[in-house]
Order: structure tokens, then sequence, then C-alpha cells
């Protein structure tokens, strides 16, 4: 049975090319554009891993890790942020929330392919 | 990469998109230098352009880029200041990353200007830098983004034949809790190698009370044949650095290593002398020796070199000043949010849909039709029921096709903020009506006519920051743009409160031109739209900016050929406004049908006041010209005899009828001879050889297969206007 | 006592539970004797379990056995080095 993968990200080419690559690396993939969007795709749905940007409008990447870790199905699934180098505090809020992984951007698809082959094979 | 060159059309549709933001913030951020939402969606635009450009390798963007994110996160530190040198020199950037986009979506256009570019390139980095104080973090290197390094580079060669290595992992409470899999770090270390043997080390686990079954308490023994350096064994579990204990040692080392590693680790020694065996890391002989030589404490160790940055450690990164981003959600604007809930089409392939539909419109009635002449009842009732359905569909895909104009407006905001700059004058851009949505081929080619009317009125309408003073005008002008809908059409107005256009001094210009006789009765509208007629310029210098030898006549030209109008008002001294007029579609109209003597004819229903029968005595009136007046409900109202106008013969007088017909503020009557009722009108645009016939704006199909021709109602509404007028000053 | 089927999912989301359960079974009296036929997917947690079972049922004296794993359970058991066959060795 195929892993799932979230991955939330404002930016339609990162999902796009993300999704592509985590696709035919055979995870299935969620992908939504926006926080509040993300977690009423979630809803309750199996997800092995959550990829989520921190820069984003409206709800950003911290606060909606924040919110996923309060729902009982996603409390010990993995996430891993996206964000850029000079954001080393965001790096200290999202660990304390529960974020543990982290790719800085920019990256290239392979490199995000392997960051998730250390969480969960397909 | 095959995923890459899928994407990239997404990737430039993107960067474009998140360079528009980009401008938009930062215009408003010149304004209001406080708006942190603006802010922070400038920074994202940003962020996101260096994201996605880094998933593609294109290095220079990134690179480039970096720079500007940098700057821009030090602008929401507090540390650099946007003033306005500052919002020109990062406009200045977005551009060259505009250009820089360019040149990779397109090569060929491009070649040639690399120097050049480079250079720019280079100098924005250094005033961005020097603008900064330079104290940004590095760029990054391509490739190499934290928890992950580029394999091999400058570790001791290992011996990948002899033996392999040794992976001792010990791991933290709370691996499980962070959502981490020990489970799939082994399987990950798999990918890197051949894994010869495994011992699970669950001594921690404790006895029944204490045992928490989401706390890890387990440990690995792991040897790992694999060419792989000793850096990219270690990336394996870079996502858990503070997690875990990680030791190794490296293939082909010798006794003492292990016994090293055997006294780091929490359990006895037997235990791990057991373990080690079992793992193949040492023969039992070795180790018995060993372990009698340690007892005798003759034992030179060579201590394993704990993997520094592997050991459990705070992590080093000082506590910044957080702006409290996260509790203060506050009002966040709504913006590409909204992507998920829009889909991008190609507009290919919708035209192609509403050409269908157009088709479709057509077959329909001429079912219908059929169905009525074979006096079918139940078949001209599905008929019409199908009629109705496909006049849904029809407004649903035409609905498609409207777009907002906002799109059109905003990127005037730049236009003004750079002419009113380089003018020396003060200008404010205020638009209104952004969300009025009009067709999306009309908003495509009104662009151009617009650009021309705003700077006409930038450059020669608004007057220097010390005329205006002068003259007890407000320093800053205003210029508006303004969209609305009125009564079946889109209108568009720019407006300037600037010099006005001079009525006298136009016709004395024209007169000098020969566009009109000298002594012609001309009313103060007629006057202004001379301005529109060719070989028309009261400009008295040609700046560069407009200078193109473009003229309003060209202006308007564009504006008919969209089947709009175009006028123009003004007050000397107080300002100007330009009015354009469009239709708000171009491909399927509700059409009321008449027949014009023997001939079908369309008209756009949203046009249509009223119906009315021509009376004797207003037929009388008219007599045989082809354009009259008659007398409306008390009211004079200008008619257009059609059969006359078109040059039909003149059939024998039964009652024919009037339709009202209104176009901006004119009203007017055409006489037909038979009113058909309403019909769903394809229009198929005439060819060229036609376009100048005036009267008809093109042509559709009827259900019979019959051509019947669209009136152009607004000239023919002039046309009565005119003729009205003329008649009234030859005092009929 | 019939044996105690193991969840689809033997991960961190059921160890707290599926260990309430062996408590359960431990404390009326009982051997645990695990059925794992239905497992589907598992995870160290998971496993760590299985080991904490075993080790808490010999502690108590009583009988522990696994039927019925998958070949996918039996392979990550054989990944990991590990064997439920008999009964526990001193070893691990």
């Amino acid at each position: 049975m195929a892993k799932t993968i979230m991955i939330v990200d404002d930016s339609a080419s990162m999902r796009q090319v993300v999704g592509i690559a985590l696709r035919s690396a055979g995870y299935e993939v969620l992908e939504s554009s926006d926080g509040k969007d993300a977690l009423s795709k979630l809803d309750g749905r199996k997800v092995h891993l959550i990829i989520s940007d921190v820069n984003m409008p409206n709800m950003d990447g911290i606060a909606f890790l924040k919110e996923v870790k309060k729902h009982a199905s996603y409390k010990f699934t993995p996430v891993i942020m996206l964000t850029t180098e000079s954001q080393a505090s965001k790096m200290e809020e999202g660990r304390a929330a529960g974020a543990k992984a982290w790719m800085v951007k920019p990256f290239q698809p392979a490199q995000i392919l392997e960051a998730v082959s250390k969480l969960v094979l397909p | 990469m095959n995923i890459l060159d899928q994407a990239a059309g997404t990737f430039f549709a993107e960067v474009r998109e998140m360079l528009a933001q980009m401008e938009d913030c930062l215009l408003r951020l010149e304004a209001d230098p406080d708006d942190r939402d603006t802010l922070d969606a400038l920074f994202r635009s940003a962020h996101t352009i260096k994201g996605s450009a880094g998933l593609f390798g294109f290095d220079q963007v990134v690179s480039f880029t970096h720079e500007v994110e940098t700057v821009l996160d030090q602008v929401r530190e507090g540390t650099v200041d946007l003033s306005a040198p500052m919002v020109a020199l990062l406009l200045r950037c977005a551009d060259m990353i505009g250009v820089l986009i360019g040149r990779l979506e397109s090569p060929s256009s491009y070649a040639g200007e690399d120097t050049g570019r480079e250079a720019e390139a280079l100098a924005l980095v250094g005033e961005l830098k020097a603008a900064r104080g330079d104290a940004g973090t590095p760029a990054p290197a391509p490739n190499a983004p934290v928890g992950t390094s580029t394999p091999d580079a400058g570790d001791a060669p290992t011996d990948p034949v002899c033996g392999a290595w040794h992976v001792s992992v010990r791991f933290g409470r709370d691996m499980f809790r962070n959502g981490m899999d020990p489970l799939a770090f082994i399987r990950y270390l798999g990918t890197l190698g051949d894994i010869e043997h495994v011992e699970t080390v669950d001594d921690a686990i404790p006895e029944k009370p204490d045992f928490d079954a989401e706390s890890c308490y387990l440990g690995f023994e792991i040897r790992l044949a694999t060419a792989a350096s000793r850096s990219a064994i270690e990336e394996a579990f870079s996502f858990v650095r503070d997690d875990c204990e990680l030791r190794l040692v490296p293939p082909g080392s010798r006794i003492d290593a292990y016994l090293a590693l055997i006294d780091q680790l929490p359990e006895a020694y037997e235990r791990l002398g057991a373990i080690l065996v079992a793992c193949g890391a040492v023969t039992p002989g070795e180790l018995e020796r060993a372990l009698a030589l340690q007892a005798q404490g003759a034992t030179q160790a060579k201590p394993v070199e704990p993997i520094g940055s592997l050991l459990v450690r705070e992590t080093g990164v000082p506590r910044r000043v957080v702006d409290a981003a996260i509790g203060k959600q506050g009002k966040a604007r709504e913006t590409r949010a909204e992507e998920s809930r829009l889909l991008r089409i190609s507009s290919d392939k919708l035209d192609g849909l509403i050409n269908l539909v157009g088709e479709l419109v057509i077959a329909g009635a001429g079912a219908n039709l059929l169905a009525q002449r074979a006096k079918d009842r139940p078949l001209t009732e599905a008929t019409q029921t199908v009629l109705r359905l496909v006049e849904d569909i029809r407004n649903s895909a035409l609905q498609l096709r409207m777009v907002q104009i906002n799109e059109t407006f905003t990127r005037f905001r730049r236009v003004v903020h750079d002419v009113s700059q380089s003018l020396g004058k003060h200008i404010e851009l205020s638009i209104s009506g952004a969300e009025t949505e009009l067709d999306k081929s009309v908003v495509e080619r009104i662009g151009d006519p617009l650009m021309h009317l705003v700077r006409n009125a930038l450059d020669h309408g608004i007057e220097m920051p010390e005329d205006r003073v002068a003259a007890g005008k407000p320093a800053t002008a205003k210029v508006s743009l303004n969209a609305f809908h009125d009564s079946g059409s889109i209108v568009i107005e720019v407006t300037d409160d600037g010099r006005g256009l001079d009525r006298d001094r136009i016709l004395r210009k024209a007169i000098e031109r020969g566009l009109v006789e000298a002594g012609t009765p001309l009313t103060d509208a007629e006057v202004m739209n001379l301005v529109f007629e060719a070989g028309f310029s009261t400009a008295e210098q040609v700046t560069d900016l407009s200078g193109r030898g473009v003229g309003m006549d060209v202006v308007r030209r564009n504006i008919e050929a969209l089947r709009g109008t175009v006028s123009l008002a003004s007050r000397l001294g107080e300002g100007t406004r330009v009015t354009i007029r469009l239709p708000l579609t171009l491909a399927i109209i509700d059409g009321f049908l008449v027949d014009v003597a023997g001939g079908s004819y369309v008209l756009p229903l949203d046009l249509v006041r009223e119906c009315v029968d021509l009376r004797p005595d207003c037929a009388e009136q008219i007599g045989d010209a082809a354009v009259g007046c008659i007398d409306l409900h008390g009211e004079v109202l200008p008619v257009v005899h059609l059969a006359a106008w078109f040059g039909r013969p003149r059939t024998e007088s039964r009652r024919r009828s009037v339709v009202v017909v209104q176009f901006g503020e004119q009203r007017a009557g055409l006489v037909v001879d038979r009113l058909l009722g309403e019909f769903q009108t394809v229009i198929k645009p005439l060819g060229k050889l036609f376009a100048q016939l005036k009267g008809i704006g093109g042509s559709t199909i009827l259900g019979s297969g019959e051509v019947a021709l669209i009136l152009d109602v607004p000239s023919l509404v002039a046309s009565a206007a005119r003729g009205a007028a003329a008649q009234y000053a030859a005092g009929r | 006592m019939s044996a105690i089927g193991l969840p689809e999912e033997l991960t961190i989301y059921n160890a707290s539970a599926t260990a309430a359960l062996f408590d359960a079974r431990l404390a009326e009296g009982g051997d645990l004797d695990l059925d794992a036929a239905s497992v589907v997917e598992v995870d160290a947690a998971g496993i760590q379990l299985l080991l904490a079972a075993r080790r808490h049922a010999a502690a108590l004296q009583r009988g522990f056995s696994l039927c019925n794993a998958p070949a996918s359970l039996q392979s990550t058991f054989a990944l990991l080095g590990l064997s439920f066959d008999a009964a526990p060795e001193a070893s691990a």
C-alpha cells in the first residue's frame, strides 16, 4: 500500500515539481496551497509525511504545524518544513512545535526525495 | 530532467505573477512603509521565486534573488529602511529578475546580450549589498541545503574492500513523538549499500510500570557494507541529530576502535562484545584477547571519534528577536490562497469550447425551426428545452472568458510612478472598478490604447507642480482609472485634473488642417472629438516618452476595432476625461431579429429599449429620407429608416415598427418591417472586405441556414443623431 | 484464552492502546499469545511493543508467542535481526 505524503506550499511550481518527483518514486501525493485548505483536505486521512513551507499567506507553516499536531491522527506524523536559511528563528519555533526535519530552499527535486526517503519509504 | 520540463510552464507563469506582486507591494510600501502584511507578501514573493528557481537549478536567478530576499528580510527585521531610493532599487532588481527569467524562457531572443546583463546584475547586487551594510547571509551554494551534503568531498579515503562500516546508534526517548521512525532510517541506510547485519538493542526497555509505549528505548548495531563516505552515512540521520547518539567505526578498523566504542555505550561489556561478534565486527578470539588486555589496563585504545556534530548537544542557534508573527495573524490579505480554488486553463481550449457552443446554438436553432415547420408540438417543446439549456451553457462558457480589468489597471501604477518621477511631476493614480469584468480578448487589446491615453494625461495633461500651485491647484495631480458596466457595455474612464483642453484652440487647429470647414456649427463634444481625427496634434513638444508618432486617431481606431467607441470631455484649466465604451462580449449575444425589406438583421438585445408601431403621421414625417425624426412620447427621436439606409427598394407601406435603441446617452429609432423576436446570435465576424461597411457589425447564421447581418447600433445611433441635428439646424 | 489479534497498524498511533491490551491480559493472569495476521503496517514503535511484551511476559513468567506474521512483517523482523519464533533468548 503506497505511502501518502501531503505537500503544502503556496508556490504552484514547487507543488508540481515535488509532486511529480514523489509520485514517480511511488508515493501518493496530496497537495494544498494553503494551511487552512490543507487542514480540511487532511480530515483524518492517513498521511505518512507532511511537507510544508514556512512562508505562506493566511496561515504560515508554523501555525499550520501547530494546528495539525492537535489532531490525534497527526500527532505523530513526521513533518518536513521548507524554509530559507536566514530564518533560524523559525526553525526553533518549528522544532518546538514538533517539526524536526528541515529543508532549506532552494533545493533540487533529488534532495527532497532523499530527505523524504529517510523518513518514509514508499 | 523530464519532471522539470513538464513544470517549466508553471514555473515561468508563477515567476511572472510573483514579480507583478513584488512590484505591486513595493509601490504600496512606498506610500505606506509600515504595512506589515504587504511587507510579508513582498518577502514571500522573493522567497517563492528563489525556491522555485532552485528546483530547476537556475542558479543565477537563485543567487540574485537571494540578495534581494536578504535585504527584504532585514527590512522585516527593521535593520534596513524601506526608503524611496531603496524601493527604486528593488524595483530595478525585480525588473532584472524578469530579464533573467526571460533569458531562460527564450534564450534565442536574448543571445548576444549576455555580458551587458551580467554587469548590470552584478552592479545591482553591489548596490543591494551597500544598502544593507553587507550584513546578510552568504548566498546558498547550489545543491547544498542544510541537512544534505555533497558526498565524499574531502573525506579520508576508506577502503571499501575489506570490511564494512559499523554503525552504532542509540535513539532518544522522544523519537516516536517527533514523528521519527528508526525503522525508516535503517531502511534508508539499506539504500546506501548492503546491510550485512543488524542487532536490535532493547536493553533500555524498562519494567512494566515505567514502560511508556510512546517513548523510544531502542538502539541498533548495524554492519553496513558501502562505498559511501562517513558524512553520507551520518547524513542519513541528519533529521535526528538531536535525538540520537551515533557512532561510526570505519571499515578495517582495529579492535581498539571497537573497544573504545564499547566504552562509550551504556550496555555491559559482555553484552556489547556479544553484539559485535554477532555483527561480524570482531571475531570472538580478537574480542577475548582485547578484553583480557584491557583488564590488564595495558590497552592503548584509540578513541573512536564521536561524530561531533551528531552527539546530543544544544543546538547552537542563538535565539533572535522574533517578531511575534505567529500570535499576530491579523487580517491576512487574501491573496494567492485563492489559487486552490482557481484553475489555469489554456485560452485556446476555452476559445475552442466557445466555438463549439456557438455551433451548438446555431444547430439548436436549426433543429427548433424544423420542429416548428413540422408542426410537431412535442418535438418543438423538446427543442425549446434544448435551446434553453444551450443558452445556459452559452452564458456559463462566456462567463469563463470574463476576466477582471484589475490586472490591466494595476500595470499603470508602475507607469505613473516611473513617468512622474522622470518628468518631475507629482502624480497620484487612483483606480476604481478594478473588479469589473470584461471579455478576455478585449482586456488583451485595450491595454495599448489605455496606455496611450494615460501617457497623454501624464505627459501633456498634467502640469508641473509649480504651475499647478500657481494656478491654485494642489501640487499633486490626480489621474484616475475607472471602470463600470452600463447597459450592455463596459465603460472605462481615464480622468485627470490637469490643464484640460482648449476648445477654441482645437477648433482653430482643425480648421487649419482642413479637418473642418470654418463656420460649421459644432457642439462642444464634437469639437473635442476632433482630437481623434488623423493628422491632429496640439502637443507643443513631442517628448521622449510618448513621441512615437502615435496619436489619438490610432487610439480610436484600436477601440473601434473592438466595436467600441471613445469620446473626450474637457474643461480648460480643470482637467480632461476620456470615456471608452466597449461591448461586453464579442462572441455570442442575445439578439433581436428583425426583417427589413425581406432581409434579416440582428440587433443586440441589450441595446433595445422598446418597440413601437410606426404611426402613419410619423411615417409621413420621415418621408423618403433615410434619416429623420419622429415624435415619441412627446420627445423628438432621431430615426433611421433601415430599408432606405441600406438602399433596399421601398415596398408598399404596411404597418412598420420602430425599434428604439440606446447607446450611451443617445437614443434612436430604427424603422423595420417586421419584428421577429429574440434570437441567440453567434457572431461571425465580417471579412476584411466588409469591415468598412457602416452600420454592419458582423453576421450570423439563422436556424434556417440563412445569413443575417448584425447591425452596428452605435454607428447607426450616431448617424441618426447627426442627421437629426442637421435637420434641426436646417430649421426643418 | 484466545490469542490477541494485533491491529492492522502496529505503529506509534496504536502503541499505547495495544500496550494496554497486553497489560490487561497479563493482569488477568493470561499469556501473551499474539496473532499478527492482520498487521499491514509496522514501525519501530510497534516492534518495540512486541519486544517489550516479550520481556514483560517473561518477567512475570508468562508465555509469549507470535504467530501468523505476514511476509512483510517477517521481513521487517529479519531486517532488524529479530526472531519471535522461539522462547526469549538472552541476547535479544
